[in-house]
């Protein structure tokens, strides 16, 4: 197994720079996901490490030593592909022992890892059938099988599972978890499903414009985003922002806007730079409480109008016009909800951004 | 309006009345083939016709009532009538098919007036004797003599031409097609697989490389036919320079040849294969195209050298395309008269390049001898037919690589 450096990798096609100057650190056994929207860089950054696209400046090193001019053949790797890319001619065994008989193994070796792969991902009755007899997700797991029997040092996912339907996602989701706690191995995930990357990853890069954006734990990216653009990516459902500006009366430090005066409990970030006039709040809709709880820290009241209410059986989500902004509360789907509401949000679990540079100021 | 008008307006009717015929044959062939074995009524109708058939060689047998070659033609139009009769009235039954079939109707009418009218007529001519001698008579009596299976008899004893026989013939066409095919699928591939490559001015070689099929075959031909002249053709003007530029390639052999007169059979096949490369390249271009990248991708990633990607995933991919082209290749080169025909075909032309087609036409319209080439041509169908159900079946051609 092996760790992954990416040291100020770019890709530039033409004049079009899609990756600029990435750096990233993959430990070992580390399941690391790169998740970002699409056209982010993701998938780029992913092939360059497998050696499909070229390096254009920086270096790709994998345990310790730099691969930019080997060819895929020699980085050992596996992949699989977002279409799974099985051989449409070979049979399932076939499919799994290609790589293998490429690289001439003893066939005893070859039949045995393969039976092993099978046996792992529960395959071993299809192993004589071609890839158009099988379901979406019995290919999906021949792909996989495919990437286990070469033991490779790293395993690489193209957006697995974005070919499958919702429900299978989810198993699917589940088996590669168990699979890397069984394999130990070291896996670079591409998906643009923040789902996936919260539930799956060790560590999350967060990816946009071809950007690097936030490097964390799930708990960390989730908890503390760096920018406004990890906080509105990341968590489902979506982070609500409002506008507004930094206001200091006395000793206290206040966020004001046209519909909301809240005292704001804790520091700044020292030395960040940043407009008072112009800054956003953030609260995840799972942070605004309709009525006042007594172990949380909760701000000043605020005064909002109801717009719409979306049962969704456990939980209720309730879509609100505060000022000019509007906010969604998930509330328990007993609450009864009125026209007119007041909420409070959970003053430990704000965040505040710099408008113009979207970063985290405190 | 004189009777001459009404007669020749009687054969028109006579000639559409034909073709409505034929293309109701053709719509109650395929309602048998698509129906009636599962009916009821099947067996009895097919049974039907045996007492009948009895009926027929018994009044042969007994006396000058019918001749044989009347009592066949009445059979095989009774036969027709028969089915053509059963399915109308089936037809008519089941309305849900009646538009479908009159909507198909003007393809059949196309069809008939263009392969199964000339078929029949082929297959009647086969069994009388239409030529030179016979010409006069039935143009003006319309008589035949009937002459059974004589002329396919005589198509594998006596010599289609003047000197080659069916069987030097059959031969030949086969070495030709295998050659022909060959050097069609390789130079396509290789130059298919050059072009799949991004490379500047693609679309200027694909235009290129295109043109001999896409001019007239006729035009083409006869332009490379000026080009191996003895005297004036390029080919031997450039052997003249080379032999003369540097005499050591004259002392290894090299030298001019008559290349129409003396090495026809050659001539003919190197000009076949630059007009067939390009249909070739441009199926198997097709094909590589519609290979899904990641294919490569995931190959690279197993470790697959190119060769090893051209031999795992290129070649068994291509399959579903190279199988119905090389397919339809063969039926072309085999039926390919053109390029023999039109470099070897002139008056005191050789026999050295001809081949079955080549041969069945000069029979045909050089030597007048219509009913034999019309029993000849059969006999080539049948082979042709034989030859490409073989092939389909063993190439397994029909089926896809994909789902």
């Amino acid at each position: 197994m092996a760790s992954v450096t990416f040291s100020n990798v770019k890709k530039i096609y033409g004049d079009n720079e899609v990756l600029h100057k990435v750096n990233l650190e993959i430990q070992d056994k580390e399941f690391l996901i790169l998740v970002g929207p699409s056209g982010c860089g993701k998938s780029t950054l992913l092939r360059m490490l497998a050696g499909l696209e070229e390096i254009s400046s920086g270096e790709i090193a994998i345990d310790g030593q730099v691969v930019n001019d080997l060819p895929p053949r020699d980085r050992q790797l596996a992949m699989v592909f977002q279409d799974y890319a099985l051989y449409p001619h070979m049979t399932v065994e076939e499919n799994m022992s290609f790589g293998l008989r490429i690289r001439k193994l003893p066939q005893e070796e070859i039949d045995s890892r393969v039976m092993d792969a099978a046996n792992t991902l529960q395959i071993q009755k299809f192993l004589k059938r071609k890839p158009r007899q099988l379901s979406g997700g019995q290919r999906q797991r021949v792909a996989i099988g495919r990437a286990i029997v070469r033991k490779p040092k790293v395993f690489l996912f193209d957006e697995p599972l974005s070919n499958l339907d919702a429900k299978l996602r989810e198993e699917m989701r589940v088996e590669l978890a168990k699979l890397h706690k069984k394999l130990g191995a070291t896996m670079v995930y591409v998906t643009h499903d923040q789902v996936e990357a919260m539930t799956l990853a060790s560590r999350i890069a967060v990816m946009h414009a071809g950007y690097i954006q936030q490097i964390g734990t799930p708990i960390e990216v989730y908890s503390r985003p760096d920018n406004i653009f990890v906080a509105g990516f990341i968590g489902s459902p979506t982070m609500n922002f409002m506008d507004g500006s930094l206001e200091t009366e006395g000793e206290l430090l206040y966020f004001k806007n046209e519909a909301m005066k809240l005292r704001v409990p804790f520091p700044l970030c020292e030395g960040a730079e940043f407009d008072r006039n112009a800054v956003v709040l953030g609260v995840r809709p799972e942070d605004v409480y309709t009525e006042r709880k007594l172990d949380k820290n909760l701000g000043d009241m605020v005064r909002a109008k109801v717009e719409v209410v979306e049962l969704l059986g456990h939980r209720k989500n309730v879509y609100l016009e505060c000022g000019k902004s509007r906010l969604l509360a998930t509330v328990p789907a007993l609450f009864k909800t009125e026209e007119a509401m007041f909420l409070w949000f959970d003053m430990d679990r704000v965040h505040l951004f710099d408008k113009a540079s979207g970063k985290r100021i405190c | 309006m004189n009777s001459q008008v009404l007669l020749s307006l009687l054969e028109v009717l006579q000639m559409v009345g034909f073709v409505a015929f034929v293309t109701l044959w053709i719509e109650a062939y395929l309602y048998v083939h698509f129906n009636f074995p599962k009916k009821s009524w099947f067996l009895p109708a097919v049974l039907s016709v045996v007492p009948f058939a009895v009926l027929l060689l018994v009044l042969v047998a007994v006396g000058p009532v019918i001749t044989v070659g009347q009592a066949v033609n009445i059979y095989l139009y009774s036969l027709l009538a028969e089915a053509l009769l059963s399915s109308f009235f089936r037809y008519k039954g089941d309305k849900k098919l009646a538009l479908p079939y009159m909507l198909i109707m003007p393809g059949f009418v196309g069809l008939a007036l263009l392969i199964a009218y000339p078929l029949v007529f082929e297959v009647y001519l086969a069994f009388h004797d239409l030529k030179l001698t016979t010409l006069k008579v039935w143009s003006e009596t319309g008589y035949l003599p009937f002459v059974n299976f004589e002329h396919f008899y005589d198509v594998f004893t006596k010599s289609p031409l003047s000197e080659v026989s069916f069987w030097q013939l059959l031969g030949r066409t086969l070495w030709w097609t295998v050659v022909n095919v060959f050097f069609h699928v390789a130079g396509g591939l290789a130059l298919a697989l050059l072009l799949n490559n991004e490379i500047r001015l693609r679309g200027l070689y694909r235009t290129l490389l295109v043109i001999p099929w896409a001019m007239p075959c006729v035009v083409a031909v006869l332009a490379m036919r000026g080009e191996f002249h003895s005297e004036y053709g390029f080919i031997n003007i450039m052997i003249g320079r080379l032999t003369d530029a540097f005499p050591m390639l004259a002392q290894l052999g090299m030298h001019k040849v008559q290349w129409l007169s003396q090495h026809a059979f050659l001539t003919c096949t190197i000009i076949n294969v630059w007009l067939g490369i390009p249909f070739m390249m441009v199926v198997i271009l097709g094909g590589l195209q519609s290979i899904p990248k990641s294919y490569y991708e995931a190959a690279s990633i197993d470790g697959a050298s190119r060769f090893q990607k051209f031999r795992h995933v290129t070649l068994p991919l291509l399959r579903p395309v190279l199988a119905p082209a090389v397919t339809l290749g063969t039926v072309w080169t085999f039926n390919n008269i053109n390029v023999i025909y039109l470099v070897t075909g002139q008056s005191g032309g050789t026999e050295e390049a001809d081949i079955l087609v080549s041969a069945l036409y000069k029979a045909a319209f050089t030597f007048n001898r219509f009913s034999y080439s019309a029993a000849f041509a059969l006999v080539i169908f049948v082979l042709l037919a034989v030859i490409s159900l073989m092939w389909l079946k063993f190439s397994k051609g029909t089926e896809s690589a994909y789902d």
